[in-house]
Parts: C-alpha cells; structure tokens; sequence
C-alpha cells in the first residue's frame, strides 16, 4: 500500500517528466487500487489515487502514448485496461453510497471523452467508444447500492446514487450520450437477463425525466467533441427507446413500478416512440393484475386509462373496453381509497353521449347496487354521478320512472287490472353475473337501491337521494364537489357545527343499559350484557 | 348678508323689464297696464290721504308691498320657476322660486360659515377641569376629600337657592329671579299680564311685543301705535291693579279677623278630647295582649293563603293523563323523525313537560320538610334509598371539577359510587349557592365519564353487583341529564371527538369497551330516532366507519363489531333507517365465519376464524355478548366464536325483521345474504336459526310487491314562453311595468338614492364655492386695508417730509435773504 506522499510524489513525476522509465510506477499506482474493508477506511486516499491516475493517464492520451502501435503503446494500453477495470469494480461492487463511487462514475466518463480523442482512427475522426459506455452502463447495472427510502418503495424507481449521479450529470445534458447509453443498452438486453424488477427501477430512474433529446425544446449538448453523425438520428433513437422500453415492460415489474410506468405513459414514453398500440400488451397485462392480485388497487384503472388514451389518440382498436371498465365496478372499489381517482377517470371514459343505453344503464345499476353497502362517501358520488348519467342517456330514465306501472283513480276497471297483473308478474331480469354489460338486461330493471337510500341514516345522504323523485331541472352536478367526501370530512363537519339549540332527549326510561330481554325491567340493549 | 343679497334682487328685477311677459305685448305695457289696474301709479288715491287715519295708512302700504311683490314674481320670469300644467297648453304652473331659494342657502351657508369661522382655532380639546387633576402635591385621599366638600358646598348653596321648601331664609319659591333669555322676567309678572282677566285686545298686543322686544329680535310691527293709544294703555293698568290691590287688602283682612273670632271654640274643644283620654291608663296585661295580637295579624299576614288543592284525580284519570302525554312525546318525537324541527319555544316546553310531573310522579319522593324543599322544583331528583343519609345536608364533601378529582373521592368498592354521587348532588343543589349549578353540569359529564371508565376497569369478578352499580349511575345520569343537557351534550361531543382522534391515531387498538358503552348511553339519554340530531348523527357516523374501516381479522374486533350493529340498529328501531355499513359487516362477519371459497367476494379480512364444520349447534349457546369477555377472548375461543356467530344471526334477523323489510330494495339487499344463509345451512345443517332466517327472507320476498319504479310521477312542467308581451294602455310615462313588487321598490331605492347622491354633490359644490368666494372676499378685504394703511403711512411720511423741506427752504430763504 502506497502512501499519500509516495503517490503524490510518484504522480508528479509522471505527469512532469516524460521519461519514460517512469512508467512502471503507473503500474504500482494501478495495482494500489484496490478496494476492500482495509483500504476504504481510508477513502480520501484512494479518492486522491483515482484522481492522480486519471490526471497521468490524460497526460499520458496528450503524449500519445496509448495511441501508438509499438510494445510500449501495448503495455501502456494494458495499464489503462487495468484501471477502467477498477474503476468499473469500485462502481459495481461497492455496497454503500461513498464518494469515491461516485468519483468514479465522473472519472470513467472523463476518460471516455479522452478515448474519443485519442481512440478515433485517425484524428478528428468522428468516434464514440461504445464499448466503454456499455462497460459502464454493466456496472451501474449490478451496483448493490439501494436506498433504505421509502420513495423508492412507493415509486419503484431505483435511487442508486452511482446511478442519479450518471442521469443527472450526463445522460441527461448530452445528446449523445443518451444515444449511445440506449443502444448500448439495447445490445444488453438482447444478449443479457435484464427483466428483474431491480433493473426495471433503474431503467425507470434512468428514463424517468422531461429531458429526453426527443423532446421538444430540450437543447442538448455533445459530450464527446466528435460524435458519429448517426446521434442526430432521431427516429433511429426512437425505436432503440421503443425496443428498450418493450423490453423493459414486458420484463418483472413491481405493483409501483406498473404503476409509476402508467402514469408516465402518455407523457414521458408515448411521444418518444414510434408506435405506441405497442404497448397495448403491457396494458392489457397490467389490467389483468386485478385477478391475480387483489392489491392491484390503482394499477388496472390506470392500465385502463392508458388504453383510453390510445384509443383516443393512436386509434387503438381495442375490443370489450367498457366490458372490461364493467369489470373494475366491485364491491371493493366502494370501499378503496382510489375511488375518488377512478371516478374521474370513470366520468370521462363515460362522456360520450354516443354510448349505447343499454351499456350505460348497466354501469348504472352496477353502481347503485354497491351502493347498498357502501360508505356515505362512496354513497354520495355515485348519486350525483348516476344523475349525471341520466341527463345524459334520457332513455335510461325509465330505470327511475316506468310510466307502465303507473295506477290513476281515472283508470278503467280493465286498466287497473292490467296494471296490477303486470306488477305482479314482473321480475327482475337484471343479471348481476353478466359480466358484459351490453347484455345484463339492466334497463328492465328499476334502481330500487337508490330509491331505498332516502333512507340512509345521514340526513344529508338521504336528502340527496332524493333529487331521483324531484323533477330533474338541474343540467348536471359538478362531480368534484362529491369526490372526496369521507368519514373524517363528514365527522369534522359535524363536530364544527355549533350547539345552538339543545339536542333532543329520549323520553323513554331504561332500567337497564345491557341485559337479557326476558329479564325483569326495560333494558335497553338486548343481546349485550356486561 | 345684505351686500350679496341686494345685487342679486336688482339684476332679477332688471332683467324682469327686459324679457316679455307670457301674456303677449311689450313687456313696459304690460307692466304699465297691471300698475295701473292695481292703482299704484300715478296719484293714488290723494283724497283718502286726508280723512284716513295713520292707522289706515299703514294698513295700505302693508296690502300696497304684497300686491308689488306679487306683480314682481308675475312679471320675472328667473323669480318663478315653472312648469306647463299637463291640462291647458298655455297655463304655467309655478313649481318653486329659485331666486328666494338660492338666497336662502346662501344666507344658511353664511350662518355655518360664520360659526365655523368664530370657532376656529377655539373648539377641540378637553380641558380638565377636576379639582386637583393636575396637581403633584396632593395626596389621593386630599382629592377626594376636597371634591367631596366642593360638591356638598355646591349643593347645599344650590337648594339653598332654590326650591328648598324647609328654607326659611326666602319665604318665597320665586325669590330668585327667573329669567327668560337672560331678561328679568319680575317685571312683566308685576305688571300681572297674564291676561286673563282683560277682554281688552290691546293689552295683549302690547305683551305680545313685550315678548317679542325681549327675544332680541326687532321684528317688523305691522302697525305702530299711537302715543295717545300707549298712554292711554298705561292709565287703564294702573287703575286696574290699584282697585286689585285693594279688593285683596280687603280680603285678607276680613279672613284675619274670622281667625280670631274662632280660635277660642277651637282650644276649648281641643282640651276636653284629651281630658277623656287620660283616665284610660293601660295595665300590662292588655298591652302584652295586644301585642300578641299584633305578633299574630302579622304572623297571618306572612302566612300564605290557603289555595283550593287540586281535585284528587282518580286513577282512570291520570292514566289517560299519561296516555296522551305519551301520545304528544311519540308525536314530537315522530315529527323530529320526518325532520320537522320544533321551534326553541315547543322545544323546551317538551323539557319542561318532562321534569314537571313525569319524574314528579315517582312515589318515592313523598319526603317530608327539609327535604321536600331541597327537591324542589329548581334541581334533579333521585330515587333515594337512602333517605337517612341523604336528608341532612352534606356540607363536607367537595364537587369534582374532572374526573381525575372524583376518582380521588371515590376510593372505596364499587358499589359505594352511586350514593357518593348522590351525595355530592344533594350537596350541590342550585338553590343552595351560586354557582351550584355550573359544578352539577360539569359532575353531570363527570358522571358519564365515570361510566365509561367503570366499564373500562376489570370487574369479572362481580359482575352482577358491577351491572346493578352502572344501572343505577344511569338512573341518576338520566334524570341529570334533563336539567344539564347542554353541558352532558358537550361532553358527548368532546368524547366523539377524542375517540375520532384515537382511532385516527391507533386504528381499533385505540378503542376499547368504553367505546360501547359510551354509544350504548348515547342511546339510552338521547331521541336517536331524529332525522338529525347534535350527538346522535354523530355517534352513527362513527359507528358506521368503525364497521367499515377496521379490519376484522380477529374475534376480539368480530365481537365488538358485532356489538356496535347491535346498538346502531337499537338506534334505529324507530326511525328504521337503512345503514349499508351493517349490511357490509353482517355479511363480511358471516363470511369470515365461514371462510368458504365461494365467499371470496365478500373481502374478508382474515381466513382463520371460520367456525370449524365439527361445531355442534345443537345445544343451547347463549348468543348473548359479555362485555367483559369480549377483550379476553384468548382463553374460551370457540365458545365464544359461537355465541359471537350466533349473536350476528340474530343481529341480522332484527335488521331484516326491522328495516330492511320495508325498503323497496329489500330484494336487492337480501342477495348476497341469502347467498349467504345458504351456504351456512350447508356447513351447519342443525343450525335452525339459519333455516328460520332464510324462511322469513323469503316470505317477507314473497309479500313485498317488487315491481319498477314510477318516481318522477310529476305534473308535466310548463315550457316557459318567451312571446313579449303587448301592454295595453302603455303609458310612457310610467317607469317600470315590472311585475316584480321587490325589483320595483329597489329600483325606486336607487333612483332615489341617486337623486339624494346628486343633490348631495351639489351642495358640496356649492359650499365648496361660497367658502372659496369668501375667502376672495376676506382676501380683497385684507389687501384693502393694507394698502390704505401703507397709503396712510406714506402720506405722513410725505407730509412730514414736505414740513420740514418747507422749513428747510424757508429756513435757507431766511439765511440768504439775510446775506
């Protein structure tokens, strides 16, 4: 092990002199670069080594002496193999966050800019050493490094720090690099096993941001001063990302990485990729989640919404859409805390006046059925939305009002009779198993559910349900006055509400809190005892 | 005042001659011509002259002015405003005199400017005038003193003055002099013209004047008197009063010697009454008599009258009594229900209705004397066993300001709380001292919180002695609660509050069997059937997100949530409102019993606690809940299981029987639970609860009539029509045809405050305007007299210069004459 002095004074000397007699200290510096428990207690001073060498080796480019084809050139070249090869050891095997990893990463890149200079076939030829990157991106790769936050875990997206060091400083300021970094990447992918989750979380990390090259008004610089032509190409850049980013998702994903990838869908991935309907298998995939994982929550919703956005914009033609958003309305959306979300999402899927009633008047009374044991919260937007609904379908009103079932006192005998007999031989033909909605038979049906809810126990609830049995005179309701109504909102509504006038007494008289009904004296609870 | 009044009226009158009159021809002639007809030009009238008296005269030239002025506001037309008359096209109608008026504000802002200038730099300010104030060197008590001397000094000397009538000093009330106005008023009191008794019309006139000259005010006599006529005047007064005078001298002096003449008969009588008197000397006995008489008509009067008692009722009677107080309670109580709210007056007159005679017919209180009046009507009543105890006032014991102070008090067993509590009500009773009833309130929430930690501590050991001890502690919080309801009512919602917070916090481990009690008392001493009630809306809420949000996956928190559906639907065993948060716990607990495949939809929390398939219902399992093995259930699982699953059948049969039966969804709401039933009847064929369930379920589906509905059974609504509409007799005139009363009078409210607005900024202006010409004015005045002051100087200067250059050249004439 070399002292701070001898490698202070051994790097003077090679980068001063150009004798080369010199140069077997390289070697003893190169080796000295060793990373274990021992050595990195004293980090400053390999920090100080990875800089010494970095400063003869870039000394060493200017002389020409890697360049050249004689013995010297090799052995030379040798050296430097050797040090990139530490170098990339220290990024991918290091296990905690230190300086001198990310040193390291800075360092590499350096020298991947020297190695475009003086690596190039012949000078001022254009060149990129492609192999290094990929070196580099291998490392960075298998680096151990996680973070204990729980962003990471609520994302899914990787936080290594070798790696946001290398996103942040490089990959997203130079153009070429991000050309290069995808298809290397995408030489990697081909060739090695990618599809880990932890994989996913770096590529996430990596791609995760607005500063892509394909971007619109994103100014990128050149990292390497003489790139190959081929980085302006931006459609080739286009389908390198499109591959990688199929690759990617077709590989394991976490529940948050499903979801950090659908929300960044249609605004960081679609634009930067040819085909888009390509993705129309991840969707499809992430929407099945929902029957292999009950925990799937969000995930299917916004599977569902990125499939919307395809059919809307790249003319997916994707059938048995609204069968499958049929399909999300369970009893435990009325009980998840995403309700709010799909709601919205819900409302503008169901916008279209042009949707048949029958699909419509399912949906319908999918949802006031849920609403039987569901939330006041829950309770109060499917009302409004349902109202929404039948302003919107009119023929869909007769699930509230079938003028058939109507008796009047002006009514002949024979009349009344044919009311009666039809009332008591109707059925309810709605069949709740049917899982396409076009066929559920819910317009026969009648929405008794929210007709019961006048009697829910709220008073506020039970007010408005009963805008169903007052003449529909509003053009419609502005859901997100509904959406996020829950128990700590209704509760802190009523604990704000001032004691003005005393609250009512029960007048009745129990001798008894808990206890046996059979037992002498009133007792309040029956059923209960102490 | 005058200099700007003058021009004015002499431009108007100019201008009256230059424009044409409205009646035609040259304006000169018409003015000649109405002269003329009115007599004034020319000689008028010269014979009159001789014969008529000055009298007369003055009289013409009153009539002569009136008659001149008319023809001058006739003839300017600037002195007149008019208007065309609606009826004749020619005729103008005066509608106001801008001349006169604009003199008039003009004088008005000369009065407030003149004020506001004499008190210019004098008004503002507050000049301390106590005694003392200011001064250093006296002590607060010197103050004081000396301006309580100088009040009593000021005092004393002013009923000295005045009106003092135990006075001696001025046998007179007026010795004073009054005034009027500062003007003695002695003098015209002495002349006596009161004039009551002068018929004489100038002797009035005269007073009149008096009056008139003592405002100050020279006020333009409309016709002089003559000397002959004042001296005349004068005669006749003094004649007057001197026969009055002598008349009253002649009255008195017959009174005086009326006085005398009887002053004799009246001593002697006066002096044989009291010979009569004095032989009736009063022995002690009659005295003492008569002052016990006196004791007794007094003690009589303190008495209270006897009132006619109430008739004995008969036992028909107040039973039918009771009846229809019931009946009123049931029908207040089912309008609350339809949410039809009672105004604060019917309210409190049902409280009232309560604590009058429905607590006053308990038998038990028939106490006698002291105690009698300690319950009277201001404070609760308990039912007292312990009569004894509670009849001496207990002045020893302290009444708790928090719980934490009561559970300092109440040391002993258990069973002793209800009488320490008792205790520290008798002892706090309102009527004893203030305040009293500001502690009872806080005891009164003390007393629920006590209930809520008895039912928290460990008492498996006793229980039925811990159950007698909480029933009676409700006892007494039930008829506390009718008297400090607003303060129970606040503690209520503190608890919810506290327990919100708890579960928000620590989820079900921040709840406990407090928490059922506390619900539990809600509904025993609140109406939980209202459609909206302060505590009770509340509590459900809480309950239903209990239900809904606490993950059952384990019998502790199946029992209690089995607990909370009994005693929400005990809230609604009235009202039969719908909660769909029972509904969701009834069949997610039946589910996890279960833990069959089928019931994967029913989102169960856990699948460990289904009830194994070797369960043997056969025997009897009590389905009964003890609260106190709810929380130690580790020991008696299955048991317990049992009794919990059969406690949530029963549950479910309350809510079928009770409210879902009479929901128009109540085929809906029954799927999933006969769904359920059947599988249970699978697992558990000699559960015969199950199999009655499922039979009632499906009469009670039977008898429903399910047919769709017909809510918007509405009249059909008018299309509003937007045709105009044609007025008849449309009069332009007329400024709104809006049918709306309160849109026409808030237009006519504006229109008006606008007119008010605009005459407003007019005269600010105007007086914005006068100020700035009186100050031209004040400016012009002061430039004058300077420059005739630097005139004057200068013309002494000059004069004295020219003197002595005068003497100067004489002077010098002088000497070179002398050469």
């Amino acid at each position: 092990m070399l002292s701070f002095n001898e490698i202070k004074s051994s790097a003077k000397l090679l980068t001063t002199s150009e004798d080369r007699r010199n140069y077997n200290q390289v070697v003893q510096l190169v080796n000295d670069l060793k990373v274990d428990d021992e050595t990195l207690k004293d980090e400053s001073r390999l920090r100080f080594l990875v800089v010494a060498l970095l400063q003869i080796f870039k000394k060493m480019f200017s002389r020409g002496d890697l360049r050249s084809k004689d013995a010297l050139a090799e052995w030379c070249r040798q050296a430097y193999e050797t040090f990139k090869s530490r170098l990339l050891q220290i990024i991918s095997e290091l296990p905690v966050e230190t300086s001198l990893g990310l040193d390291s990463v800075d360092i590499y890149m350096q020298l991947i800019e020297q190695e475009s200079v003086y690596f190039a076939a012949r000078e001022d030829a254009p060149y990129f050493p492609n192999n290094t990157l990929r070196s580099l991106i291998k490392a960075l790769w298998s680096s151990p490094i996680r973070s204990s936050g729980t962003k990471e875990m609520a994302s899914g997206q990787s936080e290594n720090p070798l790696l946001m060091e290398f996103v942040g400083k490089y990959y997203k300021s130079y153009g070429d690099i991000q050309y290069y970094f995808q298809s290397e990447f995408n030489y990697l992918l081909e060739h090695d096993q990618y599809s880990t989750e932890e994989s996913m979380g770096k590529w996430l990390a990596t791609v995760n941001h607005d500063s892509s090259c394909t971007n619109e008004g994103v100014d990128l610089e050149i990292f390497v001063p003489n790139p190959p032509q081929v980085v302006e190409n931006e459609s080739k850049f286009k389908t390198l990302l499109e591959k990688n980013w199929l690759l990617m998702v077709h590989g394991e994903l976490s529940l948050a990485q499903y979801k950090t990838t659908l929300l960044i869908l249609h605004k960081r991935v679609i634009p930067h990729i040819h085909t888009p309907t390509k993705f129309m298998d991840f969707l499809t995939d992430a929407y099945d989640l929902q029957s292999k994982d009950v925990s799937a929550g969000m995930v299917p919703v916004l599977a569902l919404n990125g499939l919307f956005e395809l059919m809307l914009r790249y003319n997916l033609d994707y059938p048995n859409f609204y069968q499958k958003l049929y399909g999300l309305i369970t009893a435990n959306l009325m009980h998840a805390k995403y309700r709010a979300r799909f709601f919205r999402l819900m409302d503008t899927f169901l916008a279209s006046t042009h949707l048949s009633a029958h699909l419509v008047a399912s949906f319908i009374k999918r949802l006031s059925r849920l609403t039987l044991n569901a939330p006041p919260g829950a309770i109060v937007s499917v009302i409004p939305f349902v109202y929404n609904l039948l302003k919107k379908h009119p023929s869909c009103m007769i699930m509230l009002h079938n003028p058939a079932y109507i008796t009047d006192p002006f009514m002949t005998p024979e009349e009344t009779e044919h009311v009666k007999s039809l009332r008591g031989n109707y059925v309810d033909p709605f069949d709740d198993k049917e899982p396409n909605p076009e066929r559920t038979r819910a317009m026969e049906s009648s929405l008794w559910e929210l007709a019961s809810l006048t009697e829910h126990y709220h008073p506020n609830v039970a007010t408005l349900a009963k805008i169903f049995s007052q003449p529909f005179r509003k053009m419609n309701y502005n859901m997100e006055d509904f959406l996020d109504w829950s128990y700590d909102s209704l509760l802190a509504a009523e604990t704000s509400r001032r004691l003005k006038v005393l609250p009512t007494l029960e007048y009745e008289n129990f001798d008894q809190l808990f206890g046996e009904a059979n037992t002498e004296g009133t007792t309040f609870l029956t059923g209960v005892d102490w | 005042m005058y200099r700007n009044y003058k021009p004015f009226i002499n431009t108007a009158t100019a201008k009256v001659s230059t424009y044409s009159n409205i009646m035609g021809g040259s304006q000169l002639k018409n003015l000649k011509a109405t002269l003329k007809a009115n007599d004034l030009t020319g000689q008028t009238a010269p014979k009159k002259k001789k014969g008529s008296k000055r009298q007369a005269k003055n009289y013409d030239h009153e009539e002569r002015q009136q008659v001149i002025a008319k023809i001058r506001e006739q003839f300017s037309p600037f002195e007149i405003k008019a208007a065309k008359s609606k009826q004749g096209k020619e005729k103008m109608v005066p509608v106001g005199k801008p001349g006169t008026s604009k003199q008039i504000g003009e004088e008005q802002r000369q009065r407030i400017f003149e004020a506001k200038k004499a008190q210019k730099n004098k008004q503002g300010g507050v000049v301390d005038r106590r005694f003392g104030e200011r001064s250093r060197h006296m002590t607060e008590e010197e103050k004081m003193l000396e301006r309580f001397t100088r009040e009593k000094q000021s005092q004393s000397k002013s009923r000295k003055n005045l009106f003092d009538l135990n006075d001696d000093d001025g046998d007179d009330m007026f010795g004073a002099k009054l005034t009027h106005l500062g003007q003695d008023l002695e003098d015209d009191f002495d002349e006596g013209d009161l004039g009551v008794d002068e018929e004489d019309d100038k002797g009035g006139f005269s007073s009149k004047r008096k009056y008139e000259d003592s405002l100050g005010e020279p006020q333009p006599e409309s016709r002089k008197k003559t000397k002959a006529e004042v001296m005349q005047e004068v005669i006749a007064k003094s004649k007057f009063y001197k026969q009055q005078r002598q008349k009253s001298q002649e009255q008195r002096q017959d009174q005086i010697e009326e006085l005398d003449e009887g002053f004799d008969d009246i001593m002697s009588e006066l002096r044989s009454s009291n010979v009569q008197r004095n032989p009736e000397e009063p022995n002690q006995e009659e005295k003492d008599k008569q002052k016990e008489y006196d004791m007794k008509v007094r003690e009589l009067i303190m008495d209270r009258r006897a009132a006619p008692a109430d008739r004995t009722k008969t036992e028909e009677e107040i039973k039918k009594e009771e009846e229809e107080k019931m009946k009123r309670l049931e029908q207040q109580r089912i309008d609350r229900m339809s949410g039809i709210v009672m105004d604060e007056d019917g309210e409190e007159k049902g409280v009232d209705d309560l604590d009058d005679d429905f607590w006053g017919s308990d038998e038990e209180q028939e106490g006698s004397g002291e105690e009698a009046i300690a319950d009277s009507d201001e404070d609760v009543q308990l039912s007292s066993e312990d009569e004894g105890e509670a009849r001496r006032p207990i002045r020893d014991i302290s009444c708790p300001d928090n719980h934490k102070e009561f559970m300092d008090m109440v040391k002993g067993p258990v069973s002793e709380h209800p009488k320490i509590v008792k205790k520290i009500i008798k002892a706090y009773q309102p009527k004893l001292a203030e305040g009293n009833k500001e502690k009872l309130g806080k005891f009164t929430g003390i007393i629920l919180r006590h209930m809520i930690f008895l039912s928290e501590q460990k008492y498996s050991g006793n229980v039925p002695e811990f159950a007698s001890v909480q029933n009676s502690l409700l006892g007494i919080l039930k008829s506390m609660s009718e008297k400090y309801n607003h303060p129970l009512s606040d503690t209520c919602r503190d608890i919810i509050k506290e327990m919100q917070i708890r579960f928000k916090e620590k989820h079900f481990s921040g709840l406990s069997v407090g928490d059922l009690t506390f619900f539990t008392l809600v509904g025993c001493l609140f109406s939980t059937s209202d459609q909206y009630h302060l505590i009770v809306t509340p509590c459900s809420i809480l309950i239903a997100e209990f239900l809904e949000q606490i993950k059952f996956n384990s019998l502790e928190r199946l029992g209690f949530g089995a607990v909370l559906v009994r005693i929400s639907l005990q809230y609604q065993r009235l009202a039969k409102r719908y909660i769909p948060e029972v509904t969701y716990f009834l069949e997610k607990s039946l589910a996890t019993f279960l833990a069959n495949d089928n019931c994967i939809n029913f989102n169960v929390d856990t699948k460990d606690l289904a009830i194994s398939k070797t369960q043997d219902f056969s025997k009897e399992i009590p389905s009964t809940l003890n609260l106190h093995l709810l929380f130690e259930s580790h020991e008696l699982g299955d048991d317990l299981k049992a009794s919990i699953f059969l406690n949530i059948l029963d549950s479910l049969r309350i809510a079928v029987t009770t409210i879902w039966k009479n929901l128009s969804a109540f085929e809906e709401i029954c799927v999933n639970t006969e769904f359920l039933l059947n599988e249970i009847i699978k697992s558990f064929p000699g559960l015969k609860i199950a199999h009655q369930l499922l039979e009632t379920i499906q009469k009670l589906k039977k008898f429903d009539q399910h047919y769709p509905l017909s809510l918007q059974n509405h009249r059909p609504l008018a299309i509003p029509s937007h045709a105009p509409k044609f007025e008849e007799n449309f009069n332009p005139e007329k400024k709104s045809y809006d049918p709306s009363r309160t849109r026409n009078e808030i237009n006519k409210m504006k229109a008006q405050l606008k007119k008010e607005r605009k005459f407003t900024m007019k005269e600010i202006r105007k007086d914005t305007r006068f100020e700035a010409r009186q100050k031209v004015d004040e400016d012009k005045k002061n430039a004058a007299s300077y420059h005739a002051k630097m005139a004057q100087i200068f013309n002494t200067i000059s004069t004295e210069e020219g003197a002595e250059k005068n003497k100067y050249e004489k002077e010098k004439k002088l000497r070179t004459g002398k050469h």
